[in-house]
């Protein structure tokens, strides 16, 4: 209902702060795994040197 | 001159309790949904009587203990306590009449396991289990942990703003996010509400990648999601995650867990613009170092003996284990029995570690927490730093968390309190593990996990365990989730009451 008002722009400017806050925390809670995956691709690479 | 609680306390604790549980008895109705769906019509009697028997004892506490007293601190931190006792005893007969597990005291240790979010399971068939009991397993490890529905539902149906502000003490959320605890409440629940639809969302997308079929990936997505943003761990199969084999599901669930794993608070911070606050958060920076810490430790003794040989079993394997523990969620992707039998006792002591610490305060995860563990950590660098300074000097520390705070001596004490109280417990139940003749490190392992609400087994939770044991870590799952204090309160002070009939 409130998008059908708004239209997708409106809908986007008035709920940015929250959207964005999602993607961040999915990004933030991505990188953890990411780094953790990295940490473990340079212990195995270092330790078999 | 120690406080005792009259009979006109007991009056106010009993009259909320019975209010609190007027909501639980609809909550009890919600698997009649998947009941219904799926057509398991002979689980419907369950569900009806748990919600009758809750609606009685609502009904007579809130009649026969009728007052207008208003609710102090110490009311609020017994109701607390006994709420979530009462209510996972409510909450096991669907579990018991069901035949969920194989007896009285089993269904009372899967549903407080599930209600404190711990994960343990006791369950005897889950692989054959009706959905309807499954969704109630579920369900429980995301009201009781994920949205705090004790809290919740004085929110909604206390007299005062204040018994909602006082019970957010007690269950260990002591920090306000709004100034209305009203408003509060509806925002924990919306934010809980959004990432469970959208784990639900994707981890049935990651199902169906795996090669579930469309209708059990949607339930298990759901299953999964309630219990992953809880930081619960309980799952539909008795092989857990296992069940799906599949690294993007498991990526998946580890996502989830870490959000899960965040204070609401800082939740609250990102979704209202304040992005800034993650890269200053103590909290945060003490949750990634050790986290990341751990997972090298784990990663270089797993590989140094040669148990996992490949980066992707390491991954899969090690890391997730360990992320599964520090954020105490309790999915695992490797047999239980492989703890002990395969993986060095070095890990076993490293994921007790991980469990003990914890994830985030005033989140779904438990353990010390990181903002308590970082308090310390630089508590303990001051205290190192002061020999090196001349006497005159005055020397103090902050730390970042939503504002710049000075590190207080009142704050230290709160936060060595909960840590040691935490500790012993760790050592009676570790104590009390191996007395009954398990290994020291098992017994470390399992009353970690029990303690801090994790849900990794290393096989010595099972039906067949002694009764003993199972009433310890109920006790210990139960102080876990509140942080301790609030048990020993309530204790206490029934002690105290007890005391003074005897006089």
């Amino acid at each position: 209902m409130a998008f059908r008002k708004l239209g997708l722009r409106g809908f986007l400017e008035k709920n940015w702060d929250f959207l964005s806050g999602l993607v961040v925390e999915f990004t933030i809670a991505s990188a953890l795994i990411l780094l953790s995956a990295a940490l473990c691709f340079l212990v195995v690479t270092l330790s078999s040197l | 001159m120690l406080f005792r609680l009259t009979g006109g306390d007991w009056k106010i604790i009993l009259y909320n309790l019975g209010r609190m549980l007027h909501l639980l008895s609809f909550v009890f109705l919600l698997p009649l949904l998947p009941a219904f769906l799926y057509e398991e019509l002979d689980t419907l009697p369950y569900f009806f009587l748990t919600s009758g028997l809750t609606l009685l004892i609502a009904t007579f506490l809130s009649h026969s203990f009728r007052t207008e007293e208003q609710m102090e601190l110490k009311h609020a931190l017994c109701l607390v306590a006994l709420a979530w006792l009462l209510t996972s005893l409510l909450a096991s007969f669907p579990l018991w009449l069901g035949k969920a597990c194989s007896s009285f005291l089993d269904a009372c240790f899967e549903s407080l396991s599930g209600f404190t979010g711990t994960g343990l399971t006791l369950a005897v068939d889950p692989d054959h289990l009706a959905r309807s009991l499954h969704f109630h397993r579920h369900l429980l490890q995301f009201l009781g942990d994920g949205v705090g529905i004790v809290v919740v539902s004085l929110a909604v149906l206390g007299r005062t703003e204040m018994s909602s502000v006082l019970a957010f003490r007690g269950e260990a959320r002591e920090e306000g996010i709004r100034p209305s605890v009203i408003r509060t409440t509806r925002l924990i629940f919306g934010i809980a509400f959004t990432f469970f639809v959208l784990g639900a969302l994707l981890l049935t997308l990651a199902g169906i990648y795996e090669g579930a079929d469309p209708d059990t990936a949607l339930f298990d997505g759901i299953c999964h999601s309630f219990t992953g943003y809880a930081t619960g761990g309980f799952s539909p199969h008795s092989q857990n995650l296992m069940y799906y084999h599949g690294m993007v599901y498991e990526i998946v669930a580890m996502i989830l867990a870490v959000i899960g794993a965040l204070n609401f608070n800082l939740h609250y911070a990102l979704l209202t613009g304040r992005k800034n606050e993650i890269f200053k958060n103590t909290e945060v920076k003490v949750f990634f170092s050790t986290t990341f810490l751990l997972c090298t430790l784990t990663t270089l003794f797993l590989f140094g003996k040669g148990i996992y040989a490949s980066t992707e079993a390491l991954f899969r394997r090690g890391v997730f284990q360990l992320i599964s523990a520090q954020t105490t969620t309790g999915f695992y992707t490797i047999p239980p029995l492989h703890l002990v039998l395969i993986w060095p006792l070095s890990l076993l002591l490293i994921l007790s570690l991980s469990m003990l610490l914890g994830g985030c305060a005033n989140s779904t995860s438990g353990g010390i927490k990181s903002l308590r563990v970082g308090i310390l950590l630089k508590s303990f660098a001051l205290e190192l730093k002061r020999p090196f300074l001349p006497r005159s000097a005055v020397i103090g520390d902050r730390f970042h968390h939503l504002k710049d705070s000075p590190l207080t001596s009142a704050v230290v004490r709160g936060a060595a309190v909960v840590a040691t109280s935490y500790l012993l417990l760790f050592f009676s139940g570790t104590f009390i593990t191996a007395a009954y003749g398990y290994g020291v490190g098992e017994a470390m392992f399992e009353t970690a996990s029990a303690l801090s609400n994790v849900g990794l087994s290393c096989g010595i939770t099972h039906p067949s365990m002694p009764a003993g044991l199972k009433l310890t870590y109920m006790m210990l799952m139960w102080m876990g989730r509140l942080e301790v204090l609030t048990v020993l309160v309530l204790l206490i002070a029934l002690a105290l009451s007890l005391g003074r009939k005897v006089e």
